[in-house]
């Protein structure tokens, strides 16, 4: 874009020659858009509309344009309004008005006034060249406007003397198909009302050089507007057919919607840009902001309504959905929702620097924080994974979780003890880790509540007899530790405010947000790995007899959880759910790591060289490949040597050759955009190739990389033909895939040796993409509405990978570009 | 004549700056078996021997040896083998495309790609020739890229040039996600909306080639569009800004200086545009009758046919199993394979040469 832009030294407001321009240019929209309405709607070219027939309007709107457009050609020559044409019309403009005029007179000739091929012959040159030699010979004004003027008035009256009638049909020589009045008149008053409205956009400005930028910009406008307005119509229409059967019988929980409702405005609200900082400036920005408003509104209005719901004890049902006042809360549903919670707890942390230097978080103490985290949800997690079956190894996990409570509890207390010993004051040496007693307080508290939660839901209470046993003690221990901990912190809180007071309140204030904050991660964290917990084990959690977190029970949703063919049940798309997600998760862990490796290679080591050429060249005819082709190739190459049958592993390895250029190209610009800057301070700080690569490169291009790891996948999700050849499943498949239950290792004293095998890999499977090309291939019919759903299902799943790859490569601009 | 021993060290200096120093024997032998087990594991996969299993866990063992022992060693090393992969899978597709087309290649010989006499297309008698589909891709092609390439040339202007800051991250991402909407859908709305409307306004019969084109010129256009924004946008500012200084308007500029400095570029875009029409697969193969024979007159773009892809994908079905009917198939498959590649490999060679006499200002 050239930077000088704005160029308009003064701002009139518009004279009325200009206000003509600008009614002629909405006429012709008009007129288009009526023309659109005909076509799509399919009416009969003398359809009633506001008491006339069509095609009387059609006409009527020519004819309006036609004069319109002349007067403003005939009062620019006449020099009534100030213009600046050009001295001769433009050679272009001459031909295409040369050439449509040659073929409505050839038109006229031939047909109407039937002179047949003479008419072709003779009048269509005739009238093609006048109106080529009028542009060449008179002013810009008249050359550009009376050509497209007189057509238009000619083609208004030709329309309203009714020779379109709705028997006129045309059927050209030699073509298959027949044109009804009906299509071709809203076509060419369509395309006849385009030039008058390029002809009065190029008056608006004046003519000349202006005036044919005007036209140009408003002609380019008008196609991108009409691209993108087709693509929110197609995803409007698909929608519309869609969505009815999608969310047909969907069944869900309020608390569970509740839940995520809350959750979500919560963390939305808590972004500065969505309720504080409002950015008002462009129109767009005022469209942004008026957005997120209603993203806020809606989600307030969800959580009243299953407040509602939950208060009223009814269910309620619209449009296919209900709405259970059930107080089950899925286990998903709460685990990702306060996971996003923690995580926003912990990074609003982060951000606040209120601790100042005679205040600071030993380092150690903060990576303690997060082993402690780790080894909690890890171990806990594998100990308790096995359930309440296996007790001795989630009786060893649950003491582990005491004993790091306990840690934790009393690391500030033994420093504590140190400070005392070396003979300073209770006073001083209770202000000196006010911090870490602070951290004690609030992990050490939430490790026990967590403890003490797990052991009681799991029923570890009496282990092989023993009624708890010792862990009694390291229970009655932690909290003996935890209260002694609780005292000298509210001590060391109140000395410290005595030292701050006289300081400036903010850093009171402060203090007490950030050890609100660290509360808040605290208590977000516990309840994430006790969700966590639910998640591997599949047990129930009841909160106080009033709310259940369960694995099943609290969203049901047909379409997407059930088969597609089975007795009696709904039909939904889950095996073609499986299907795409085992194939898109194959093709990424086939391709990403091979793309990447050649990307680091081809960036990092390699110089310019044959080979390099070639092997660019390679990856840019493989990205131009068909998708049909690699299935051609898999089913040569592949199939034969797993089980020479269709299977979900040559799919995904199809997949995932159409993903690897896709990822190389994109994963090479990442490392390219690195700057060079990063790669010498590295050397010069005595880093080998290789180290700097893997610690400094690397991790500076993963943004790139997973953007565009991101978008591949958007586009292979959507692959059918590799699919068609090489995985066909049944039409309608009655069961998901189970890769991860499947896996086979034997070994024996013959090759191979050791033998992986996984025969749910070797079967057919079907996915989102071929399960809308198998409604087709069954000949729709009846199953239309699930083939709208599917492809509702497939489109949202495609968009939302673009959508999520597209913000996050904008995400990491900005951040790259602060 | 170099001795046994020095063979690795001249393989590894042929592979360019030492990945080990030659000094280095352990080094070196440890990546000389890496790459030795890698090929005898890639060629047992390709014999479907027993041994590939053993092979490829003894490569994984080398391989984690040599990580943890060289691991800069061993990080150039397989990054080299992971970029040749690339250049080895577009000679293995070219590879086994030829192989699976070779009896019909056989039996047809040069026919293949010329009008028969009778029926073109015939699995009874095994006779086989392409020609309708080859004339049934062009007439596609030609109706998608005059869609595209007006379309997709006006868009690429719009949002580098016309467009204001903040319109353009609007449009930018609109088009992306045009791209990203699949090709059955295209297909299914076609098949469910296109094809009745088409047929039942215009009296054609089912599957006109005409709307077929439409749609898939619809699915080039982000490319087009794509490829020729980044064309435009490498003119360099200078000589847009020196146009200005003239007194040139900003459509002036556009018009004689950034569209015909750039017009390398944009007909890259186009030709990448038409290689992506020419390989659209699902969305033509729900829309098309699957006639496999010449319009009469062969210019009918409402009459149907069969395009080299819908031929694959409509044709699967019966001829899992058949000897020359899935051999023909996979004969259409080379013949798709080597335009789109001629299609790719012309268009790298125009954008170089762009890049080079644009000097790469941006």
């Amino acid at each position: 874009m050239s930077e000088a832009y704005d160029r308009q030294l003064v701002a009139e407001g518009s004279s009325p020659y200009e206000r003509v321009a600008a009614g002629t240019v909405a006429i012709a929209f008009l007129v288009m858009f009526g023309a659109i309405f005909a076509l799509f709607g399919r009416q009969p070219v003398d359809a009633a509309f506001a008491g006339q027939p069509l095609y009387r309007w059609f006409g009527l709107g020519l004819l309006a344009l036609g004069v319109s457009t002349l007067g403003l050609g005939v009062i620019s020559r006449l020099e009534y309004v100030e213009t600046a044409p050009s001295r001769v019309g433009g050679l272009f403009t001459g031909l295409i008005f040369g050439s449509l005029w040659a073929v409505a007179a050839g038109f006229a000739a031939a047909n109407t006034l039937g002179l047949g091929q003479g008419g072709w012959l003779f009048v269509a040159p005739l009238a093609g060249l006048t109106a080529v030699g009028f542009s060449i010979v008179t002013r810009e004004d008249l050359s550009s406007t009376v050509p497209v003027g007189l057509l238009l008035v000619f083609a208004g009256v030709v329309v309203l003397a009714g020779l379109f009638g709705p028997t006129w049909t045309w059927s050209p020589p030699d073509i298959s198909a027949t044109f009804p009045a009906g299509i071709v008149v809203p076509s060419l008053s369509f395309l006849l009302v385009l030039l008058g409205g390029w002809t009065a956009g190029k008056a608006y400005a004046g003519f000349g050089t202006r005036g044919r930028q005007t036209g140009a910009y408003l002609l380019i406008s008008l196609v991108v507007v009409a691209v993108l307005g087709v693509l929110v119509a197609l995803i409007a229409y698909i929608t519309s057919k869609g969505l009815g059967i999608t969310v047909e019988n969907l069944s869900l929980g309020s608390a569970t919607g509740l839940l995520v409702a809350v959750t979500l405005l919560v963390a939305l609200a808590s972004r500065e840009a969505w309720t504080v900082e409002f950015d008002l400036t462009s129109p767009i920005a005022f469209v942004g902001a008026v957005l997120r408003v209603s993203i806020l509104t809606v989600l307030s209005l969800l959580a009243l309504l299953f407040t509602g719901v939950l208060a009223a004890g009814q269910s309620v049902t619209a449009g296919g959905v209900t709405l259970t006042p059930s107080t089950r809360i899925g286990t998903g549903f709460a685990f990702l929702s306060v996971l996003l919670l923690f995580v926003l707890a912990r990074r609003q942390y982060d951000g606040i620097d209120v601790l100042s230097e005679r205040d600071t978080l030993p380092e150690n103490l903060r990576s303690g924080l997060l082993i402690g985290w780790l080894a909690l949800a890890g171990v806990a997690g594998f100990g308790l994974i096995t359930g309440v079956a296996d007790e001795p190894i989630a009786f060893v996990g649950t003491t582990l979780v005491s004993a790091v409570a306990v840690v934790l509890a009393a690391y500030p207390l033994v420093l504590l003890g140190q400070r005392l010993a070396a003979g300073e004051s209770i006073r001083s040496a209770a202000v000196a880790p006010v911090a870490e007693l602070r951290l004690a307080v609030t992990a050490g508290l939430g490790y026990l509540v967590l403890a003490l939660w797990i052991t009681v839901t799991t029923g570890v209470v009496a282990v092989a007899g023993t009624q708890l046993g010792p862990l009694v003690g390291v229970v009655a221990l932690a909290t003996a530790a935890q209260l002694v901990a609780l005292c000298f912190a509210i001590y060391a809180v109140v000395l410290a405010a005595e030292y701050v007071r006289g300081e400036p309140a903010g850093e009171t204030r402060d203090d007490a947000l950030a050890q609100a904050q660290l509360a808040t991660v605290g208590l977000t964290g516990a309840l994430t790995v006790l969700l966590a917990h639910t998640v591997l084990t599949m047990n129930e959690l009841v909160f106080f007899d009033l709310v259940t977190i369960t694995p099943f029970g609290a969203l049901d949703w047909p379409f997407v959880m059930n088969v597609s063919s089975g007795l009696g049940i709904q039909p939904g798309v889950l095996p073609a759910i499986v299907g795409t997600v085992w194939l898109v998760a194959g093709a990424v862990l086939f391709a990403v790591p091979l793309a990447l490796g050649a990307a680091v290679y081809l960036t990092e080591y390699a110089e310019e060289s044959l080979l390099t050429r070639i092997v660019e060249i390679a990856t840019n005819g493989l990205w131009s490949t068909p998708s049909i082709v690699f299935g051609l190739f898999v089913l040569a190459f592949i199939v034969p040597r797993f089980g020479n049958t269709p299977s979900l592993f040559a799919g995904q390895l199809a997949l995932g050759f159409m993903l690897m250029p896709l990822v190389l190209i994109t994963s090479r610009e990442a490392l390219k955009s690195v700057p060079d800057e990063y790669r010498d301070a590295s050397a010069a700080l005595g880093v080998s190739k290789w180290e700097t690569i893997r610690s400094v490169v690397i991790p500076a291009a993963m943004p790139g990389v997973i953007t565009g790891v991101i978008l591949g996948v958007g586009r292979i999700a959507g692959e059918t033909a590799p699919i068609l050849l090489v995985t066909r499943g049944p039409n309608f498949p009655s069961q998901a895939p189970r890769i991860l239950e499947s896996f086979q290792v034997s070994t024996s004293l013959q090759p191979p040796f050791v033998h992986v095998a996984n025969p749910a890999l070797i079967e057919r499977a079907s996915a989102l993409p071929y399960q809308v090309y198998a409604v087709i291939s069954a000949g729709v019919g009846e199953r239309e509405a699930f083939g709208w759903g599917t492809a509702l299902v497939l489109l949202a799943v495609v968009l939302s990978f673009y959508a999520i790859g597209i913000v996050s490569r904008r995400y990491f601009r900005r951040k790259l570009e602060q | 004549m170099a001795s046994i021993t020095e063979l690795p060290v001249l393989t590894l200096r042929w592979l360019k700056p030492t990945v080990v120093d030659e000094t280095d024997r352990f080094g070196l032998a440890l990546i000389t078996i890496q790459t030795l087990v890698l090929v005898a594991t890639a060629a047992a996969f390709a014999t479907q021997s027993v041994w590939t299993m053993p092979l490829l866990l003894a490569f994984l063992l080398v391989s984690a040896t040599v990580w943890v022992t060289r691991q800069a060693a061993a990080a150039r090393t397989l990054t080299f083998l992971m970029t040749i992969s690339t250049v080895v899978t577009l000679g293995l597709i070219a590879f086994f495309l030829f192989a699976e087309a070779l009896p019909v290649f056989e039996r047809m010989g040069v026919r293949i790609i010329l009008p028969l006499e009778g029926e073109m297309w015939d699995p009874n008698t095994n006779t086989f020739s392409l020609v309708p589909m080859i004339w049934g891709t062009a007439i596609t092609t030609i109706v998608a890229i005059l869609v595209a390439g007006p379309l997709g040339v006006a868009g690429a202007l719009f949002i580098s040039e016309i467009a204001p800051e903040q319109v353009r991250e609007i449009v930018k991402p609109g088009v992306e996600i045009l791209a990203g909407i699949p090709s059955i859908v295209y297909g299914f709305i076609g098949f469910t909306i296109i094809n009745p409307y088409v047929s039942s306004e215009l009296s054609t019969g089912f599957g006109a080639l005409l709307p077929i084109g439409v749609v898939i010129g619809f699915m080039a256009l982000p490319t087009v569009v794509s490829v020729a924004e980044d064309a435009i946008s490498t003119v360099p500012e200078s000589m847009k800004s020196g146009a200005l200084a003239m007194g040139a308007t900003d459509w002036q500029t556009m018009k004689s200086v950034t569209v015909p400095a750039a017009f390398s570029g944009i007909s890259a875009a186009v030709l990448l545009g038409l290689g992506r029409a020419i390989g659209e697969t699902m969305a033509a193969t729900v829309m098309i009758a699957h006639v496999k024979e010449l319009p009469q007159p062969a210019y009918d773009v409402f009459d149907s046919g069969e395009t080299l892809t819908t031929l694959i994908a409509g044709n699967f079905g019966p001829a899992v199993g058949t000897e020359y009917l899935l051999s023909a198939l996979f004969a259409a498959g080379v013949v798709l394979f080597l335009i789109v590649t001629a299609i790719s490999i012309t268009s790298q060679y125009i954008e170089e040469r762009m890049k080079r006499k644009l000097g790469g200002e941006v």
